[in-house]
């Protein structure tokens, strides 16, 4: 068990991420639900689509990630290093389509 | 640097009349113009008269959609041209869109193309509205909304016709956009010195006015208007933060954003106090996902360090934001704490 991030992860924490998750389906224009799951879930999607997407905290300690995405039935689950590459997974996990990479316009110094 | 201005309206809201004027004021005696005319023959060339050569038609399609190259390839020659003497050395470059021209994707052409970043720098964008007509195509039309809400400054046009909705729309003008000052005028007549210059890069190596170009407290103060909570999907907010932001907080936050947020981020500012930079503000400025390059200022304008950040976005809600903010603080000290060797702990 990750000990720092068990006592950091209160359950306030938890409920603010799963209403931040609600406002990003917002945000995206996907219909669903998102609701507490059992530790260590923290939230489960539920797309109107029929898709399901479970958010883990990772449970061994000094992992070099934060989240685990995981589609409901899938053995697999994809590691996510911050919150940023959370909301990447969950988009991947449920086909949405939205802006691209961020990009820096160059400045006269480095043209 | 030459500024480079963006004046942009839904169709027949004075674009070109207030163009037409603007070039009669002395101050605007070296002026590149570039038109950009939909439709196999431009009109609106033939209703200016400039006094040099600095004049360039695009007439091959509306410039948000397939000419966005031409426009690149049209001002990198132009300051060609200018450096070898064969056009006058002009002072400024003013491009005037389509009136259904979107104009986000014009500005990511004149923020990105590298070869243009040695000669010009955006200085704002300048909408045209209607004061008879604007309620209605704002309410019809989006790319009308999208034009209102990016602008620097609003020009409220034929307010003098006796069907004007001056107040109306100028109020319907501060719902979309706060931050942007809404200048009342009568066949375009308006001083060049209240459109321009009003971006935040350093084209005329003057200390940039921040305060005026961020002008996060109209768009505090509209927030919490409840006028201005219509049916409108646009919205504007402020963000203020009294802690420092991480360089990295802040690199995850854009990246966020641009990813999640798509079209729909119309445009962000914003002044940020950097916790690696506590003296230098740094200044950011996007457009959907496209980016200035931080302006690291050379100290505070003024006595208040905090972080502000104003945006402007179409479904977009302030607590989201907010949210993806203080979770992606949270996580970077979480994380530096945790990499921290035990002993420096304390």
């Amino acid at each position: 068990m990750n000990a720092r991030y068990a006592a950091s992860a209160a359950h306030e924490d938890d409920a603010r991420v799963r209403d931040f998750l609600s406002d990003t389906l917002a945000l995206w224009r996907v219909a669903g639900t998102v609701a507490a799951g059992e530790s260590p879930i923290v939230a489960v999607i539920r797309a109107a689509t029929g898709a399901i997407v479970e958010v883990e905290r990772p449970q061994q300690a000094d992992m070099p990630f934060r989240w685990l995405v995981r589609s409901r039935g899938s053995e697999h689950a994809r590691p996510c290093a911050s919150l940023a590459g959370l909301l990447s997974g969950i988009r991947g996990a449920l086909g949405v389509e939205r802006g691209g990479a961020v990009r820096i316009a160059p400045t006269p110094s480095d043209a | 640097m030459i500024p480079v201005a963006v004046i942009t309206g839904f169709l027949g809201s004075g674009k070109t009349t207030l163009l037409a004027r603007l070039l009669r004021d002395p101050a605007m005696c070296r002026t590149a113009v570039i038109i950009n005319e939909f439709g196999a023959v431009g009109l609106d060339h033939e209703l200016l008269r400039t006094s040099d050569e600095s004049f360039v038609r695009l007439s091959n399609g509306c410039l948000c959609c397939n000419v966005r190259s031409d426009l690149v390839l049209t001002l990198g020659d132009l300051a060609v041209r200018r450096a070898a003497g064969t056009v006058p050395q002009f002072e400024r470059a003013v491009v005037e869109t389509t009136g259904l021209a979107d104009p986000a994707p014009i500005l990511h052409a004149l923020m990105t193309d590298r070869d243009l970043a040695d000669a010009y720098a955006l200085d704002g964008v300048v909408t045209t509205v209607d004061a008879v007509t604007g309620l209605a195509t704002l309410q019809q039309h989006e790319v009308s909304r999208r034009q209102a809400a990016v602008a620097d400054r609003i020009v409220l046009t034929k307010t003098d016709l006796p069907d004007a909705q001056a107040a109306a729309t100028a109020a319907r003008l501060a719902a979309l956009n706060p931050g942007a000052p809404v200048l009342a005028a009568v066949h375009g007549a308006v001083a060049p010195a209240a459109l321009f210059d009003s971006g935040i890069y350093d084209v005329h190596g003057k200390h940039p006015d921040v305060h005026a170009w961020l002008a996060h407290e109209a768009v505090a103060a509209a927030s919490g208007d409840a006028r201005h909570h219509h049916d409108d999907d646009i919205t504007s907010f402020c963000i203020l933060r009294h802690e420092p932001l991480r360089a990295v907080t802040l690199a995850l936050f854009l990246s966020a954003l641009a990813e999640n947020c798509g079209t729909d981020l119309l445009r962000m500012k914003g002044i940020v106090h950097v916790a690696e930079q506590p003296d230098r503000p740094a200044v950011i400025h996007g457009v959907q996902h496209v980016y200035h390059a931080p302006v690291w200022l050379d100290e505070w304008p003024s006595g208040d360090r905090r972080t502000r950040m104003v945006f402007i976005g179409r479904n977009m809600r302030e607590s989201w934001v907010r949210n993806l903010l203080d979770l992606l603080d949270a996580e970077v000290a979480d994380e530096s704490a945790r990499r921290m060797p035990p002993g420096d702990a304390a």
